[in-house]
């Protein structure tokens, strides 16, 4: 018994501690019905054990030593009777009786005697039990009575040369359910205490938890909603009413921060104002020097351009010339009638016609070419044989310092990988690029020959070196050159926008800066290695 | 057996404390004292019954003149008598002189034995007129 209710009581606790974590766990539950919840469940532990649990143990515990009570008397009862029978001493005997007499509950004491006789065929002993006397004589109860639902029967066996047998000693119910009954009523009373203790702390920590965290949960939610207006009630000394107290701070605080936001946001408002206008201003200036930078380069080009074209311009001047006293001539010798002479002077004229047309389509190449430079980028990339590139804008920029200085002379060498073929990139962008750093290598090898003029004696032979290869997926542009090489302290801020060596009005500034964003527009690298006083070389890598 | 037939002939004296008990008794009212069925003096003394054990000679011839029973009946009988409180069972003795000194000791009691010694405590009660039976 004592077993299956602790069997009972683990299944309550863990069925409880079961149910208790999935709803913790998966449902949204509110605080004010985990407090009842928590409170109910200890109610109902509590019930259990002062309504059923405890009452049943002490019942169970004291039936135990009510029976083990009357089965002392009955011993004792036994051991009087057979003292009398054995030393004719009944003073043990009756003082028993009447101590068992004196108990209330006493429904009756048998004495049983137990007699052995042969049956009728004397074959084999038969035991007979007789209730030999009985206390109170009124009753008569038989020989072999159990106990039941109403009497708790015990026996004691006794045993002299006179007399073997039992005495019986039968105890009523009534007053061991009568202090179950007790203990039940008072576990009753108990439980009920309990339940109502159990609402009331309910009550209480409701009043003093579930609803100010209501309240602190609704206002939380009004000031979330912006509504910084909400203020707390503190009733309780506690950690819910420090909690309110924190609150109402942190509410207090917030519309601070918020005033404070306010007013630097209005401030930052007029600074942003301010710093879009100059961003504006900004952009505007800078499109401005862009473009700048793009006629300054433009403009040293146009020297170099003009004589370009002036090539051939030469050539269909002259041939026009030639070709206009040729048809003078084919008149003559047509008026003359010599028509086989006038034929020959016609093919002349076609064949310098065709030198003037060759010559013609040769500038308007450059032409094209400075109308492309100067055009605004597309953005776009196409197929370009980057060797050609490298060559044209090579020699415009040779050109352009030819056009400046008639004595320079520059020896140009090309090493260029013919595997290259053709790759994709924004044609002008690049352009600009490789014209940008040719002009800085022609710059740097005539400013270092313009000092080494002046020394007499002095070999030095002006050389850009340029080399293309191809390694892996990429391709490597080289542009050497041997003049005076970039100062170590410089070398960082070169290709920073608006930083130049070039003496005032001779450089933007921005063309190795361009050059820089152009090429990681290309998703490349551009760098340069350089050795003060023995020249530079920048490297350009560009995916294939 | 021969204890009991000793015992046939044997003659006891009836003696009983100064107090409670009356000179005179007849045999009936010693049986019926001797049962337990009547315990109380005249004088509201409880009767109280002092007797030689069973197993000894004037306890055989006790329960033989007094009871008409021999002593395993008579145990029964007191056995029955105490166990259903219908009386208060007889204090039984080894010896006469302690028997002589319960009964001197002890208001109302009365006891049998077999030879008399002189007591101031002590009288000798007659039954049927006579001294011995």
């Amino acid at each position: 018994m004592g077993k299956k209710n602790s069997d009972l009581i683990k299944l309550f606790l863990s069925l409880h501690s079961k149910i208790y974590t999935i709803r913790i766990t998966h449902m949204f539950i509110p605080l004010k019905t985990k407090i009842w919840m928590t409170v109910f469940s200890i109610v109902l532990m509590f019930t259990f054990f002062t309504l059923y649990y405890f009452p049943k143990q002490q019942g169970d515990f004291l039936l135990k030593n009510y029976n083990e009570e009357i089965q002392n008397l009955a011993y004792t009862v036994g051991l009087g009777v057979q003292i009398a029978l054995k030393e004719d001493d009944f003073e043990g005997v009756q003082s028993a009786m009447n101590y068992v007499k004196g108990k209330a509950a006493l429904k009756f004491v048998s004495l049983v005697q137990t007699d052995t006789s042969w049956n009728v065929e004397r074959t084999k002993f038969i035991i007979k039990d007789t209730v030999f006397r009985t206390y109170p004589d009124s009753i008569h109860p038989s020989a072999n009575i159990v106990s039941n639902d109403s009497l708790i029967v015990k026996k004691a066996p006794f045993r002299s040369t006179l007399m073997s047998g039992n005495v019986l000693l039968a105890f009523t119910r009534d007053e061991i359910n009568e202090i179950k009954k007790n203990i039940r009523a008072t576990s009753l009373l108990v439980s009920s205490g309990i339940f109502l203790i159990g609402i009331l702390i309910g009550l209480w920590l409701s009043r003093n938890i579930s609803v100010p965290v209501v309240k602190l949960r609704n206002a939380a939610r009004r000031v979330g909603e912006g509504d910084l207006t909400q203020a707390i009630e503190t009733y309780s000394n506690d950690e819910v009413g420090e909690l309110s107290k924190a609150f109402n701070q942190m509410v207090k605080n917030i519309l601070k921060m918020r005033e404070e936001l306010k007013s630097s946001n209005e401030n930052l408002s007029v600074t942003n104002q301010a710093l879009n206008n100059t961003l504006n201003d900004l952009r505007a200036t800078q499109a401005q020097l862009i473009q700048s930078e793009k006629m300054a380069s433009l403009g040293e080009l146009t020297a170099g351009i003009a004589h370009e074209i002036q090539n051939p311009l030469n050539f269909v001047n002259n041939f026009s010339e030639v070709n206009i006293e040729l048809i003078d001539e084919m008149k003559h010798e047509l008026a003359t009638g010599n028509e086989k002479q006038a034929i020959s002077l016609a093919d002349d004229i076609k064949e310098n016609e065709q030198k003037i047309l060759h010559h013609g389509k040769r500038a308007d190449v450059i032409v094209k070419g400075m109308l492309q430079h100067s055009r605004t980028s597309t953005g776009k990339k196409e197929p370009a044989d980057i060797n050609t590139l490298i060559d044209a804008y090579m020699h415009l920029a040779y050109h352009g310092i030819r056009a400046k200085d008639k004595t320079s002379n520059v020896i140009l060498q090309t090493d260029f990988d013919t595997s290259i073929g053709k790759i994709d990139v924004v044609t002008q962008d690049i352009g600009r690029v490789l014209l940008n750093l040719f002009n800085n290598a022609f710059y740097a090898v005539s400013e270092k020959q313009k000092d080494a003029s002046n020394i007499t004696g002095n070999s030095y032979e002006p050389k850009i070196y340029t080399s293309t290869r191809k390694i892996k997926d990429k391709i490597e542009i080289h542009i050497k050159d041997n003049g005076n090489g970039i100062p170590r302290k410089i070398l960082a801020k070169i290709f920073q926008p608006f930083f130049t060596t070039k003496p005032s009005g001779q450089g933007t500034g921005l063309g190795l800066s361009l050059s820089y964003d152009i090429i990681k527009a290309h998703s490349g690298e551009i760098k340069v290695e350089t050795k003060e006083g023995e020249g530079s070389e920048f490297i350009i890598q560009l995916p294939v | 057996m021969h204890l009991f037939a000793r015992a046939q002939n044997e003659t006891l004296i009836v003696i009983s404390n100064n107090k409670g008990a009356p000179e005179e008794l007849k045999m009936t009212e010693l049986r019926s004292i001797m049962m337990g069925e009547r315990q109380r003096w005249k004088d509201g003394n409880k009767i109280k019954i002092a007797l030689m054990k069973t197993s000894t000679q004037t306890g055989i011839s006790t329960c033989k003149k007094v009871y008409d029973m021999d002593g395993n009946d008579v145990k029964k009988f007191w056995l029955a008598k105490v166990f259903q409180g219908k009386a208060d069972a007889p204090v039984f003795f080894n010896s006469e002189a302690e028997l002589k000194a319960f009964v001197s000791e002890n208001e109302g009691a009365i006891g049998i034995v077999e030879i008399h010694i002189d007591n101031p405590d002590i009288r000798v009660v007659s039954i049927d007129g006579k001294k011995e039976f």
